[in-house]
Order: C-alpha cells, then structure tokens, then sequence
C-alpha cells in the first residue's frame, strides 16, 4: 500500500491503518529527532508528538507535496520546538554525561584514556553542531543523518537549492572553525 | 584525523542508536486516549466568578465585625447616703 492510500484510508475512518504509517516512517522520524535532541528517550518523545500530530492534522495534508516531505517538515519544527522549551541546563547535560560514563566506563573493555579521549571529542562535535544556526543545523541533519540530497532538503525547508548549498557549506566552515582545537 | 572525520563518526555513532522496538505501540496508544479537555470561554469566567464572588464575600463578612462601644452612662446620684453607681457599671464591665 502506497502512503496516498493508507491516508485515505485513515480519512475513511480507519484508525489502524494509521500504524502502517507509523512502522513505515518511525526510524526516519527517531534518527531526525535524535539528530537535534543526541538523547535517545526525548528522540522517542519527540516521534510519538509527531505521529500524534499528524495523525490529529491529516485533513490539512492536501497532496501537493510527498506525504514524506511533510513529515520532515513537522519532524524538524517539532524537534525546534523541544529544543526552545528544553529547560535543562548545559551543566547538568555535563553533569548527566559524567554520570553516564562513571557507570558505563566500568564495563568498557577500551583503554581508559582512549574511552576519555573518544567521550571528550564526542562532547565536543555535539556541542559544536548545537552551536550551529537553526537553518544550518536543520540542513546539516537532514543531508547527514537522512542521506537527503540538496534538492530534497531545499523542499523540506522549502528554500532554494542554492540557500541549501550555502547552509550546508557555512555549517561546514564553522564546525572546522569550533572543531579546530581537537586537531590540534 | 581531520574535523569532518570526527562529524561523521560521531554521527554513525548516532545514527546506530535504535528506538524502542514498542514505540509504535505507545504512539498508537496516545493516538487513542482522548486528547487533553480545554475549557470552554465561558467555563473559564463562570469558575473566575465564582473565585471573586468568594473573596468579595469574605472581604464583606470581614468588614462586618466591630468593636462594640458601650457608652457608660454615669448614674450619678447625688445623695450622700447613697454611693455613687457608676463603680457599678465599670464593675460589670470588666
């Protein structure tokens, strides 16, 4: 069954037609979330918002675009969204991440200093990739994570192939710039 | 190692990560609970109301209680073979 057809058939009443959408699309929806959020259970958060939201605004997908390149969009502002509204602290981020590791270096067959190393650099990648501008984060994501290309990510974001490019090339430029110290 | 290899590896990192096997079975739960009941307009003003009515009647009934003021009234009689009854009403006052 195409998506066109379990959505009309969910707009017919068939509530359970809805979860051939879900198990279709819901890997899609976790790995973008978890692009934006990095924590596994607010990704979660975020799909379940999402479906919940597309299931309740159905009637308002009109066809003109792929039923895809609307779910990103709802993906990534929903993902926006959490983000405003996160209220946790970067140091208690920190501080949750130590605690993380003090309980997961022990089963750790790694190196002591290498697992550091390795935990210290991923900290540093994250924060310079939510340091980035939202266009050029969303960009990012998108090609990234989704393996989308530019003409896809320029309809979900609905801006010009070009403005695509650019995002893409200043997200680039600045993570090299914030990442520079880690090369040494 | 340069910076773009460290992006991407921390991104395949990422990308490894799986949800939960049950998440579309509690996505198709919170589709089927009712959603969250917003109060109508006039239910909003009826319990605001009610709200100001209860403290505009507490105000009132505060308001109500004062002191009593007794005016003593001296019984002054001047007889020298009787005392003087005013001692009589403080008396009782106290």
């Amino acid at each position: 069954m195409t998506d066109p057809e379990i959505i009309d058939n969910i707009r017919s009443g068939n509530t359970q037609a809805f979860q051939l959408l879900v198990e279709r699309h819901q890997e899609m929806v976790f790995r973008t979330a978890l692009g934006f959020v990095h924590v596994k259970e607010e990704a979660e958060d975020i799909a379940q918002e999402v479906f919940i939201s597309v299931f309740r605004s159905m009637s308002q997908f009109t066809g003109q675009s792929e039923f895809s390149t609307w779910l990103y969009r709802i993906v990534v502002n929903t993902s926006l969204n959490q983000l405003r509204k996160k209220k946790r602290q970067e140091w208690l981020q920190s501080a949750g991440d130590a605690l993380t590791q003090v309980f997961e270096r022990a089963t750790d067959d790694k190196n002591p200093e290498q697992t550091m190393l390795e935990e210290e650099r991923d900290r540093a990648v994250r924060r310079a990739i939510d340091s980035l501008s939202k266009k050029q984060r969303t960009a990012l994501i998108l090609q990234k994570y989704d393996e989308l290309s530019q003409r896809e990510i320029a309809e979900i974001m609905q801006i010009s192939e070009g403005a695509v490019e650019q995002h893409l090339q200043r997200a680039r430029q600045n993570l090299q710039k914030k990442l520079a110290p880690l090369v040494g | 190692m340069n910076t773009s290899n460290y992006i991407d590896q921390y991104i395949e990192k990422e990308k490894q990560i799986k949800a939960n096997p049950f998440l579309s079975t509690r996505i198709m739960a919170g589709i089927q609970a009712p959603g969250p009941k917003k109060a109508s307009l006039w239910q909003s003003m009826a319990v605001a109301a009610g709200l100001a009515l209860a403290v505009v009647s507490g105000l009132a009934v505060g308001t109500m209680y004062s002191e009593r003021v007794q005016n003593y009234a001296a019984l002054n009689i001047n007889d020298s073979s009787m005392e003087n009854l005013n001692l009589y009403y403080n008396l009782s006052d106290e």
